[in-house]
């Protein structure tokens, strides 16, 4: 890995955002995630490069370690803000068709469930992972996802909930969803959930946390 | 005070006991209904217009307590407590942030134009509403029953109420100095509005908290910090310790809410506190609930340390081996009783143990 490909991956990994930030306190005063990124673009760095050698390892690194409990959700969200630095300068690129998403994400929490943090996370973490994330919130209604379904088509879906007795809301939404696109791939998450849970209402896949979700993710693109 | 609860200073003794780490109360996570006769012949409410009457219309909502009051059985340790709860964190309501009202619970919505200041102004028509349905209620109980004080919750969960669970934490790490000076002013304004509640449910200076049931002589109150689940030990020690050892020290009796496995990494500290009184433990969904087998370290390792445990959810069945393994000393435990004929089953068992 080039230097700044290393340096960046290392402020995405560690949450350096910016110059300005004062986080990590023992990166205070040194270049960020922001600089480095356009750093990288003026020396001659291909996105691609940028995205498959720095961000993506990085925040697979984060994902890893939020998974065995060494970093909790404020690590993991700074990372992502320093990934959403770096993601600033690449946008022309995506736009232009330089640089290639993996592919579609529809995510949003159940209707009756008004949770967001879960549902944030793994968006974030996805995003982080080369997928275009379409967010459609929380309390989502079984229309709005079937309708996003059809606007974005061969997207796969993220659906949460939080509690045991929204969790039941997923069925109709899974039902819902195969009705107007029966291919579409389906994953649920959220704490009261499970494997078997997944399986009883139609989904494809279950995610216990956010880096299982985009390992199941990238087995779709394999 | 005219209770219906007819064995009230029994069950007050169990409370009082409990709180020091003795012996056994037996109640439940809120009510249900008594044999024969109600406690009064009170008429019931009409049929609520919408949600929003059901949740915040003071003087709908005092009727339909009163007259479920006057319907629940107050056997074993089973409190005379009207739920007043206007949603989990309502203290975030007080100081700027909404309340949403759906069929089965009240949700607390952030508040969009927060600016960083916390302030409590007392024209809040959230605040107004506290006070209205407290009085409205306080009139109709007339002496039979407490009317609870709704779960105000404190700390980095109203903060996240006010905020966003996203805001608080990425301020955890960019804006340390800020955060805690916001936790600070939210602590400030949670004892001044405690008071002010206090003042208007004591009856001879004693109260109850409608979450988990809780009396006690003084100011009573439930402790918690639920985003603790998403936070390290060190964020924990630093952006919550400090705050609710101010509250365990200002109150009389407390009881530290702990849930989630994911908030088990917390206990040592939260057993640290000086002056918390208890511990209650909720597994979360889709665990194993409070009286089975696998919690019974936890309960131990909750009493070696001198705190009481409350645990919740435990049916009939396990209610014996729980005592036999954790012992008769310092445990509240709640059954989701569906009768009374089921709180006599339980009381046979307790009474053994007492």
């Amino acid at each position: 890995m080039s230097e700044i490909l290393n340096k960046l991956h290392d402020c995405v990994e560690s949450g350096k955002v910016n110059l300005a930030a004062p986080f990590p306190p023992q990166m205070k005063g040194q270049p960020g995630a922001d600089e480095y990124t356009k750093e990288a673009l003026e020396q001659g760095v291909s996105p691609v490069d940028i995205m498959n050698i720095a961000l993506i390892p990085a925040m697979d690194k984060v994902g890893q370690k939020f998974s065995e409990h060494k970093i909790f959700v404020p690590q993991m969200l700074i990372s992502a803000k320093a990934m959403n630095a770096a993601m600033q300068h690449l946008k022309p690129y995506f736009q232009a068709g330089e640089v290639k998403r993996k592919g579609t994400f529809i995510i949003g929490t159940v209707f009756g469930d008004l949770h967001d943090i879960g549902k944030n996370l793994v968006a974030m973490m996805i995003e982080g992972a080369g997928w275009e994330v379409i967010d459609l919130g929380i309390d989502v209604k079984t229309e709005k996802f079937a309708e996003a379904v059809l606007q974005y088509p061969g997207a796969i879906v993220g659906i949460s909930a939080l509690l045991t007795t929204t969790m039941n809301n997923m069925k109709p939404v899974v039902e819902a969803i195969r009705q107007v696109s029966p291919a579409t791939k389906i994953i649920v998450g959220g704490s009261p959930l499970s494997s078997d849970f997944a399986s009883s209402i139609g989904a494809d896949a279950y995610a216990k946390d956010p880096q299982e979700g985009v390992r199941w993710l990238d087995t779709l693109v394999a | 005070m005219d209770t219906w609860k007819t064995n009230f200073d029994e069950s007050k003794q169990r409370y009082l006991n409990w709180w020091n780490q003795k012996g056994i109360v037996l109640t439940m996570w809120e009510h249900t209904e008594k044999d024969g006769a109600p406690h009064a012949a009170i008429p019931p409410p009409p049929q609520a217009k919408d949600i929003d009457q059901f949740w915040f219309d003071p003087e709908w909502r005092s009727d339909y307590l009163h007259y479920k009051m006057s319907r629940y059985s107050y056997k074993a340790d089973i409190l005379p407590v009207a739920n007043t709860q206007l949603g989990p964190g309502s203290l975030a309501a007080i100081l700027g942030a909404g309340l949403e009202g759906r069929e089965d619970t009240i949700w607390i919505r952030d508040q969009k134009d927060f600016d960083g200041n916390i302030i409590w102004n007392e024209d809040n028509k959230w605040w107004q509403l506290h006070l209205d349905l407290l009085k409205a209620c306080k009139e109709k109980a007339n002496g039979h029953y407490l009317v609870g004080c709704p779960d105000l919750v404190e700390g980095l969960d109203v903060l996240a109420s006010l905020k966003g669970s996203d805001n608080v934490m990425m301020d955890m790490m960019l804006e340390p100095e800020m955060t805690l000076q916001q936790l600070q002013a939210i602590n400030e304004f949670y004892f001044k509005v405690f008071d002010r509640i206090y003042d208007s449910i004591k009856v001879e200076d004693e109260m109850a908290f409608c979450y988990f049931s809780i009396w006690g002589p003084g100011k009573v109150s439930k402790l918690q910090c639920d985003i603790s689940i998403m936070i390290s030990e060190a964020d924990f020690r630093t952006f919550s310790l400090p705050f609710l050892q101010e509250q365990c020290k200002r109150l009389d009796y407390t009881l530290y809410h702990l849930d989630g496995v994911d908030a088990i990494r917390h206990l040592d500290a939260v057993l640290e506190l000086e002056n918390l009184n208890a511990v209650q433990w909720t597994p979360g969904e889709g665990r194993p609930q409070g009286g089975n087998a696998c919690w019974y370290d936890l309960y131990r390792k909750i009493l070696q340390k001198g705190k009481s445990v409350m645990a919740n959810w435990v049916t009939l069945d396990e209610l014996q081996p729980l005592l036999d393994n954790v012992g008769n000393q310092g445990l509240n435990i709640q059954v989701d009783f569906k009768s009374e004929k089921e709180i006599d089953e339980a009381l046979k068992i307790i009474d053994r143990y007492r």
